[in-house]
């Protein structure tokens, strides 16, 4: 099933293109890194595939449904959530708290808007999320006194906890120790089947552990897609990261 | 469950509880051995209270830093007064829900046009609204009496009995609103809603990726305010028998921020506090230096944005989260 | 023209500085009541101008460096700030000069009138003398916003750390430029002493205005601010007599209208903030 068909995508900030004609879809399931040098174009596609930015031109379509230019809680709604490349957490709030927010972000129902954020079903919810990256134990201690280790994982925490079938994570493991990249892959080992993740990275170790296939930004141009050997291969993609990469 | 915990967690619940019904039974026998006086001080405190937490509802929750709110103050006070000097109509039953329902639709309204803005922008907005309001007040005579407002306003009428506004009716009347107010609000905050209102305060771009349409609970939570703004005005107007345009004055809206932060802006209860305070610090000032009163006022403001920023609230609750710890954890 | 004088004072703290200064209205006003006081004593209007236009800028620096500095740019904190001084000094002014309105200077040196030619009416050389000052103070302003100190100050705005890392001393210039403004406050009050007294009720009537011309114009637009206190200003005198009930409303709301739709103000820059 297509989890997301991106047609023509083009995005530019009055005379200077980011994105140029950019096309590809995902599949459900799919692991999908985007790389390409500083600049390409990454941020702002997952922008735009998120509804933070709208579009100039070009569709987009979540889970067969029209998202183009939506806004991003309605982007949310239809099954797609995205990470941060900086933290964007509630600092302020308890770590618990964080995730129950969260989690019940695509479940809304007005009648229930009086109820207790922490009810028993959601708060069980929260509690597997964080025991997975083993932070259960801080569940009451506010991300600014976390490391940012620990930040970073809540930021992946938060996008996963929507439950959405298509998770945008820009650059998830910036920052991150190799240790923590570890974890970070062993969290996302333990995601259902049918969850596609859609990621950005300069990390090429992550890529190549992690994506099934690898999408190639240049100028905002699509210029490869393949399996990471493929792309690996492809003289283009060589050219462009001459002496770069990893 | 134990004997042991059941007996922990009951004298958990009675220390949770103590607070209130300590307050609550102030409160209640206080016309028993306070002169009128001091009484009409707490009259004047409950309806500040209800607006201030008004306040602390659109800013203290929702980040909405808003220097208009005494627009809807106003606008439930004018109602009021409006319709009862007018003698158009009597009852309290009908007058007060039509001047909270007149400050609800002017938020209502305001909000449509407000909440396109947003940090410093919203501020001048607010600030702009309010004083479109004030020019309204001030300047169209026919119907809100200009600078010398509408006087003569008859006391609440419940279809059997009226209470003058210096007896001990009013105070209770004026107690058991607020009392229903401060639960209703109380409700809202530490219900999903208000704790959605925190994390559009906390972080608005992230709550949007999570699937929250902010726009929407900022504009109810902007209603709700207004609202409940109305209904103090509407107090207000009964107590005081007459309105004037200051009560939608900037001046005004600066005050009741003053109250949400002093108090404590995002804690409710911070906002009964900040109003008591600033209630208290008023009455006994204006028996002394009347006339130094605003600058008394404005040395304190200044000292508490540079050094209390917080406010009251969290300090006492740290205070009393100590003595929880203390008295909840006995044994026996 | 007064207006403008105030206005551009506000509108470069608020522009170039991001500070959000609602005690700019009660200078005027205490600045004022020194300087008129001081012309009682001394009978000098010149000395009466310097007095006034110092004091406000002493003011405003004190605000700045004991208080203002030290918030961190959160405009919240600011306002709040601002308007505690508004309350202290305007309450300050009550208590030092009483509550009973000054009457407009009677500068007998500045008197007379002359006349206008083709319409054969009388214009006070006052007035004109008040509108000459106000383009030079205009001019003044646009040629040090042209000048390196003005591009200076913006940049700073902008990017205050990479100018201090250019080794330029930025807190200083902070402090000239808003004590400059605060200054020019000052100035205005004395300037427009012969023609309008001065009263309680004025720190903040004038506040109002000043704002809706920062706001209608664009934060950090001198030009804006030229344009709209004029605009406003006629608005509010010949609205006071032709339709006196909507002048205020109308005020009111062209700040609403300009800031549902083009916050930035007609013809400033964005604020970013």
């Amino acid at each position: 099933m297509e989890v997301l068909r991106v047609e023509g995508l083009s995005k530019s900030f009055g005379g200077f293109e980011v994105l140029q004609e950019v096309s590809f879809c995902v599949e459900a399931g799919e692991e999908i890194a985007i790389i390409g040098p500083n600049g390409a174009g990454k941020t702002t596609l997952i922008n735009v595939l998120n509804g933070v930015l709208p579009c100039s031109a070009g569709q987009i379509y979540v889970c067969g449904q029209r998202t183009t230019n939506a806004p991003p809680y309605r982007c949310c709604r239809l099954g797609i959530s995205r990470s941060f490349q900086l933290n964007t957490l509630f600092f302020n709030i308890p770590l618990l708290d964080n995730v129950l927010l969260a989690s019940q972000g695509t479940q809304l129902s007005w009648f229930q808007m009086l109820r207790s954020i922490s009810q028993k079903s959601f708060l069980a919810k929260a509690q597997d999320l964080l025991e997975v990256v083993g932070l259960w134990e801080k569940r009451q201690v506010p991300p600014r006194n976390l490391s940012y280790g620990e930040q970073r994982l809540v930021e992946i925490v938060l996008t996963l906890a929507s439950g959405s079938k298509l998770l945008l994570l820009d650059e998830p493991s910036c920052g991150l120790s190799a240790a923590e990249v570890n974890q970070l892959l062993n969290i996302f080992d333990k995601l259902p089947r049918d969850i596609a993740l859609l990621f950005s990275a300069h990390d090429m170790g992550l890529v190549f552990s992690l994506a099934s296939r690898v999408i190639v930004l240049h100028h905002g141009r699509l210029i490869a897609e393949g399996t990471p050997e493929e792309v690996r291969a492809d003289s283009r993609v060589r050219e462009i990261y001459l002496g770069g990469g990893q | 469950m134990t004997g042991e915990t059941r007996a922990q967690s009951i004298r958990q619940l009675l220390l949770a509880l103590a607070p209130s019904t300590v307050l609550g039974a102030f409160f209640i026998t206080l016309p028993l051995f306070a002169p009128m006086g001091s009484l009409n001080m707490f009259i004047k405190f409950f309806i500040l209270a209800i607006f201030t937490m008004s306040l602390n509802l659109l800013f203290g929750y929702a980040g909405l830093f808003s220097l208009g709110h005494a627009a809807f103050f106003a606008a439930g006070a004018y109602a009021t007064g409006i319709l009862l000097a007018r003698g158009v109509i009597e009852s309290f039953w009908l007058v007060a829900p039509a001047s909270a329902l007149v400050a609800a639709l002017l938020a209502s309204i305001f909000g449509l046009i407000a909440l396109r803005t947003t940090g410093i922008y919203f501020l001048l907005i607010t600030l702009a609204l309010g004083g479109l309001v004030y020019s309204v007040a001030w300047k169209w005579v026919s119907l809100t009496g200009g600078s010398d407002g509408l006087s003569g306003i008859p006391p609440p009428e419940f279809v059997f009995f009226s209470w003058s506004a210096t007896s001990t009716g009013f105070y209770y009347f004026t107690f058991s609103i607020f009392v229903i107010c401060y639960l209703l609000l109380y409700l809202i905050t530490k219900s999903f809603f208000g704790r959605v209102l925190i994390g559009i305060r906390e972080n608005e771009l992230r709550m949007r990726c999570l699937g929250y349409n902010t726009w929407l609970y900022k504009y109810i939570a902007f209603i709700l305010a207004g609202a409940f703004a109305g209904i103090a005005g509407v107090a207000f107007t009964y107590f005081n028998s007459y309105v004037t345009p200051y009560s939608a004055a900037i001046m005004n809206s600066a005050m009741v921020m003053l109250m949400v932060i002093i108090g404590g802006s995002g804690i409710l209860f911070g906002s009964v506090i900040g109003a008591f305070l600033i209630t208290f610090l008023e009455y006994y000032i204006s028996l002394f230096v009347p006339e130094r009163w605003p600058l008394i006022i404005g040395i304190f403001f200044i000292a508490v944005v540079m050094y209390a920023r917080a406010g009251i609230a969290p300090y006492l609750f740290k205070i009393w989260a100590k003595v929880e710890q203390q008295y909840g954890s006995l044994k026996g | 023209m007064i207006l403008f004088i105030l206005a551009s004072g506000l509108t470069i703290t608020l522009g170039l500085m991001g500070y959000f200064n609602l005690a700019h209205g009660v200078l005027y006003m205490f600045a004022g009541f020194i300087g008129f006081s001081v012309f009682d004593w001394s009978g000098s209007f010149l000395l009466a101008l310097l007095a006034s236009t110092i004091t406000a800028g002493l003011i405003g620096l004190a605000i700045e460096r004991g208080f203002l500095q030290h918030l961190g740019g959160e405009i919240n904190n600011q306002a709040l700030i601002t308007i505690g001084f508004l309350f202290i000094l305007e309450n300050l002014a009550l208590w030092i000069w009483g509550p009973i309105p000054r009457d407009p200077l009677t500068a007998i040196s500045l008197g007379g009138t002359i006349e206008v030619p083709f319409t054969g009416g009388r214009l006070p050389i006052y007035r004109l003398v008040v509108i000459f000052i106000g383009l030079a103070i205009a001019m003044g302003l646009w040629w040090f916003d042209k000048t390196r100190l003005g591009a200076l100050i913006r940049a700073g705005m902008d990017d205050s750390q990479m100018l201090r890392g250019m080794g330029i001393n930025l807190p200083k210039i902070q402090i000239g430029v808003f004590a400059g403004a605060s200054a020019l406050a000052g100035c205005a009050a004395i300037i427009a002493g012969p023609l309008l007294g001065m009263n309680l009720q004025t720190s903040f009537d004038i506040l109002i205005l000043a704002l809706v011309v920062t706001v209608v114009g664009g934060a950090g637009s001198i030009l804006g601010a030229f344009i709209f206190s004029l605009a406003i200003g006629l608005v509010s005198t010949f609205g006071k007599v032709l339709f006196p009930e909507v002048a205020m409303f109308i005020i009111y709301a062209s700040m609403v209208i300009v800031l549902v739709f083009k916050p930035a103000g007609l013809l400033g820059r964005e604020l970013g903030k």
